[in-house]
């Protein structure tokens, strides 16, 4: 009997047939071999053919799950003709992990603890720093301030003044922007119209102020007073003020403006923390030119 | 010869080829889990280990997916998916011999000489996967082929694309081959300490 394949030449015949016979295969004929000794490979086949068929162990459902769910998701990823299915198929990544390098998973690992610890402890010194100073800063703090200060009356400038406690950016402030104080004629009725204003009423007095703390760590607001004049700097810069800081210099920060028609003239009505006198100072400038038409203590 | 494998196409599946070929996602999910069974039983046979037959039955069930548009239908579809998942685990067996094998995977006879054993089942596994990796994939195959899918000499020639004649051939020497070296391995009946029950 000879073999019909290249490579197997030294196939021993009295296996050939068992293991035919042993598969339903009766063509190969059993010539003169023993009978026996057929019987004894025939049997001692079958236990091989056994150990090889017997059921093997079947992954769990969750691993069944993850192959079929990666198997279908490569449809999306692949491309016409990527794949063989009479060859072999391409090289994929298979879902299931192997073994790989162990350094380089630290390393990715270090730096992500890295990153991670960076990042919260800027976060955790932004907000550290922002919240102990009294301009207040953050949603958080500004919450804080509002409800711990009764006389807070939010009005335009109002606004202006909490988005300046939010936000760092200023904004040139155009006429229509401002809130109007009207038709003013003397020194003393400007006075009384700026003093008028919400946003004023809520600081009285410049030399007073509420400085808030927000200690996140204990989550308690402490509440001080201290002699430090309003500070509170306004979001908007408006038109004038850099021609007024030009013209009155040791000005503080500026903590109100308005528009109003003074003496028959549109001015930009701005006042100035007064850090050294403790006071608010009020310069009234010509809207066409920011020439200062009025300028003293509030 | 028993056969475990469908020569003829049930309508059902036929009918879940043709929508998943239109891209029915659903019948697809179906369809492989229908075949997963045999899928990872040839993988697990051919490659000797749980490990490799897991990236091999993902690799064989991702060639399915894309290339399912391209079955004709000329052949059983299981036929075609046995050839796909053959393809796959040569493959891996491939990618195997070229990467470094991890300490644990290689197959080490840690059996001191004497020492019982405590469950010849394991042992017979442990011997089998032994022996089966030891044995070239071309012997390996049909055998696989064979026992763990019950195909026939006509159906493997099909999935291998070999002669029946040499199927036959193949499967004698692989299973001999086997037996040697299962025999080579086992220990000695006295030393084998069977569990109780």
């Amino acid at each position: 009997m000879s073999s019909d394949d290249a490579l197997t030449p030294e196939v021993d015949p009295a296996d050939l047939v068992a293991s035919a016979r042993l598969d339903g295969d009766t063509s190969l004929p059993a010539g003169e071999l023993d009978p026996i000794d057929l019987a004894a490979r025939q049997a001692e086949l079958r236990s091989i053919s056994a150990m090889v068929g017997e059921a093997v162990a079947i992954p769990p459902a969750a691993t069944v799950d993850a192959h079929i769910a990666a198997a279908i998701a490569s449809l999306s990823s692949s491309s016409a003709g990527e794949a063989d299915p009479d060859g072999s198929p391409q090289p994929v990544v298979p879902i299931t992990g192997r073994a790989r390098p162990n350094h380089r998973r630290w390393l990715a690992v270090a730096a992500a603890i890295v990153a991670v610890a960076l990042v919260g402890a800027l976060v955790a010194a932004t907000q550290t720093h922002s919240v102990s100073t009294d301009t207040v800063a953050g949603p958080v703090a500004a919450d804080i301030s509002s409800s711990v200060n009764p006389q807070s009356n939010p009005g335009p400038s109002e606004q202006s003044t909490g988005e300046a406690r939010t936000g760092s950016q200023s904004d040139t402030a155009t006429s229509d922007t401002l809130p109007d104080l009207g038709v003013v004629t003397t020194d003393a009725s400007l006075d009384a119209e700026v003093r008028a204003q919400p946003a004023m009423q809520a600081n009285p007095e410049p030399t007073t102020t509420t400085v808030t703390s927000f200690d996140q760590a204990s989550s308690t607001t402490t509440v001080a007073s201290t002699v430090a004049p309003l500070v509170t700097p306004l979001k908007v810069t408006p038109a004038c003020d850099e021609a007024v800081r030009a013209a009155v210099p040791g000005l503080g920060h500026l903590v109100f403006a308005a528009t109003a028609m003074y003496q028959n003239v549109p001015v930009e009505v701005l006042v100035y923390a007064e850090s050294q006198l403790g006071s608010y100072r009020l310069i009234a400038a010509q809207t066409a030119g920011c020439v200062i038409v009025a300028n003293h203590l509030l | 010869m028993a056969d475990r494998t469908r020569t003829t196409i049930d309508p059902d599946e036929q009918d879940l080829i043709t929508r998943a070929q239109a891209g029915d996602t659903r019948a697809l999910d179906q369809l492989l889990r229908s075949h997963y069974n045999q899928i990872y039983g040839i993988c697990r046979r051919m490659t000797g280990n749980d490990q490799d037959a897991l990236d091999a039955t993902q690799d064989a069930l991702i060639a399915l997916t894309r290339g399912i548009h391209r079955y004709d239908g000329r052949a059983a579809f299981s036929t075609w998916s046995y050839r796909v998942t053959t393809n796959a685990c040569l493959d891996e067996l491939r990618r195997r011999k070229r990467r470094p094998v991890p300490a644990a995977d290689i197959p080490v006879d840690t059996r001191p000489s004497g020492a019982p054993h405590l469950d010849q089942t394991v042992v017979d596994r442990l011997a089998l996967d032994e022996a089966l990796t030891a044995l070239s994939p071309e012997f390996r195959a049909p055998v696989v082929l064979r026992d763990v899918l019950g195909l026939d000499y006509a159906e493997i020639s099909e999935v291998l694309d070999i002669p029946p004649g040499t199927v036959r051939s193949r499967i004698a020497r692989g299973r001999r081959s086997l037996a040697t070296q299962i025999a080579r391995n086992q220990p000695p009946p006295s030393t084998v300490l069977h569990q109780a029950p």
